[in-house]
């Protein structure tokens, strides 16, 4: 799940997933964040690249935390909605408390491998770790 | 400081207090239900922890409860019971969960294992064939948005209209299986459309819908009541509100922790985001709520109606009836009336992994089980044994009329997939007659019995703290888990 930049560990919680991605920038975090969600609803799926179904995101939110929780349970609510896995994002707009977003995906046609209720905000906590990167802990309700 | 390292104050068997002194901000004491043995499993994770942050939640009222099978959640922990004052009390999302009136529900038959064992792999396929896990395909029940409002208005009493089910099953369903006051309209469209084909599917994780035999019999007298007797084949049903709920929690927490700091509400975890009752987000969220909760009673009442279809499949219909022994939430929240030192009040009452366990006399129970008290069932992993109990005046006292919900993970889904081979797994149940049909080798490993808690030590618990009472055992022979 790791590249050069952007590190997602997933790492032990008694009955759901708990996941922290590190990355340079809170934009990276999101994207890798989505990258991490997405392994745990498909594996593999997003290693094809035709995607063919875009949609616009806004989200608003008290802080940058919850703007990174916001838009992931609005992402996994589109994509249970729509049984789209959506693989890549274009931010256009990242701020304090505002995200807009484009986002790219393809359809599922044979179910997910796990059926994620929801990303919560437990210890959601975007800060700076000892390397200078950015990291979050995202916990999915499974 | 470790919870480890605090002095647990032990206030009689199976129940130790955390007091309120433990943390700042604490307005009541933890009270933690366990046998000895059971606290290391409670004390490794962050269970007790949560505990503390839930006894910080305004309004709460007598103590904030972990039942035996607790374990770390988000927010509050599993296995937890909170009151809190009603009507200017909070009610907090995080303290239902999101797959809000995920439940259990018991139906009895009149086979006896000993004539039918030899079909229990057969039953286990055709269960299977009939429902469906939904897990990103949805269900076999389709709804347009104005009948997902119905289910949301109507509850089981939906299913039961469109010939899911019978008459006299809502009798023996918690609330008749409708919460009168849902209000759909507080439901967003996107929750509406998460579950609108997700009626009569159980899901993935634990839930699952479960054939066992009665092994043993504990209080003959309220197993004659309930209609079990032992060899007996009946069959667990353990599933919620699906989608739709988790969309509901999810839409109301993201509201409350934009709103709660206009209430002057500062918690230490945004997942337990609450608000006052009585607030317009109160009361919407627990009109939607309600509303979710109906929706998970309608689709527990849509897999009895496949289990029946299955069954009748297998046995022939001289099988004789399939018949609801009850049906009981164990998450959710209620307004309901306890004595609290020894005053009458009106509470809402969070159960998140706990189950309600009213005892004799409560006046919603048939008439056949008033005596004894409301039935409990108690799921325990896959290759272990599930548990029916009766709600006691113990319960009343102590717990807010609650008990435990299940066995308890122990071990996370990602250790358990580690040290568990399921194809081995698989093989040793089936050559003890447990048939497992699962959606796939990752979800029946994670699912394996060495994940959770010893079930007969939180049952025992339970039974000695007096907060429910044992009355039969279950012993699983076929399992369908998404």
């Amino acid at each position: 799940m790791n590249d050069d930049l952007t590190k997602i560990e997933f790492i032990g919680h008694t009955a759901d997933v708990r996941m922290q991605v590190s990355a340079a920038s809170p934009e990276e975090v999101l994207k890798g964040a989505l990258r991490g969600m997405n392994h745990l609803i498909k594996p593999g799926f997003c290693d094809d690249s035709s995607l063919l179904i875009s949609t616009d995101l806004r989200i608003e939110s008290v802080d940058r935390s919850a703007l990174i929780v916001d838009t992931l349970s609005e992402i996994l609510t589109e994509t249970q909605i729509r049984k789209v896995l959506f693989c890549e994002m274009e931010i256009q707009i990242f701020q304090e408390i505002q995200l807009s977003a484009r986002l790219y995906g393809r359809k599922i046609h044979d179910g997910f491998d796990e059926d994620l209720k929801a990303v919560t905000y437990h210890e959601a906590q975007l800060r700076k770790n000892k390397d200078g990167d950015w990291t979050i802990t995202i916990i999915f309700d499974i | 400081m470790n919870l480890l390292d605090m002095e647990l104050k032990k206030i009689k068997d199976c129940l130790w207090e955390i007091p309120k002194s433990y943390r700042k901000g604490m307005k009541v004491a933890g009270h933690v239900y366990a046998m000895e043995e059971l606290l290391p499993a409670l004390t490794k994770d962050r269970s007790l922890d949560q505990l503390c942050n839930v006894a910080m939640l305004p309004g709460i009222q007598m103590a904030a409860i972990v039942m035996p099978d607790a374990h770390e959640g988000y927010g509050f922990p599993i296995g937890g019971v909170a009151a809190t004052r009603y009507p200017d009390g909070v009610i907090s999302p995080g303290g239902i969960g999101y797959d809000i009136n995920c439940g259990v529900r018991l139906l009895r038959t009149d086979l006896r294992y000993r004539e039918v064992s030899k079909q229990m792999e057969a039953l286990s396929k055709a269960l299977y064939d009939h429902i469906p896990s939904g897990m990103g395909k949805g269900g076999n029940v389709k709804l347009n948005m104005k009948e997902v409002d119905k289910v949301l208005r109507d509850g089981a009493e939906w299913a039961i209209t469109n010939h899911f089910g019978l008459p006299h099953d809502l009798e023996f369903t918690e609330s008749l299986g409708r919460l009168k006051p849902a209000d759909h309209t507080k439901v967003s469209n996107q929750a509406k459309k998460r579950g609108h084909d997700q009626l009569g599917t159980i899901g993935s994780g634990n839930h699952f819908v479960e054939v066992d035999r009665i092994d043993e019999i504990y209080d003959e007298e309220a197993a004659r009541a309930f209609g079990l007797f032992p060899d007996q084949i009946v069959v667990l049903i353990h599933t919620g509100s699906r989608g739709l709920g988790h969309q509901v929690a999810t839409d109301y927490l993201r509201l409350m922790t934009n709103v709660m700091a206009q209430y002057g509400i500062s918690l230490p975890d945004r997942e337990l985001a609450c608000v006052p009752f009585n607030s317009i987000e109160g009361k919407d969220y627990f009109g939607a709520m309600c509303a979710a909760a109906n929706f998970a009673w309608c689709n527990r009442q849509i897999i009895t109606h496949e289990v029946r279809r299955a069954l009748t499949q297998i046995f022939g219909r001289a099988m004789g009836p399939v018949d609801v022994v009850y049906d009981v939430a164990h998450n959710i929240a209620k307004v309901e009336t306890h004595t609290i030192e020894g005053e009458k009040k009106k509470v809402i009452v969070h159960r998140k992994g706990a189950t309600r366990a009213f005892g004799p006399g409560f006046e919603e129970l048939p008439e056949i089980y008033r005596a004894i008290g409301q039935p409990v069932f108690i799921p325990g992993s896959m290759g272990t044994a599930s548990f029916v109990l009766a709600g006691t005046l113990g319960s009343m006292e102590a717990s807010f009329g609650s008990t435990c919900h299940g066995a308890g993970r122990a071990m996370s889904r990602r250790a358990a997939k580690k040290v568990v081979d399921a194809p081995s797994l698989l093989n040793e149940l089936k050559e003890k007659n447990i048939h497992i049909q699962a959606g796939s080798y990752r979800g029946a490993a994670e699912e394996a019995p060495v994940a959770y808690k010893d079930v007969d030590l939180v049952v025992e618990t339970v039974h000695k703290a007096g907060i429910a009472k044992k009355v039969a055992r279950l012993r699983p022979h076929a399992v369908i888990k998404g």
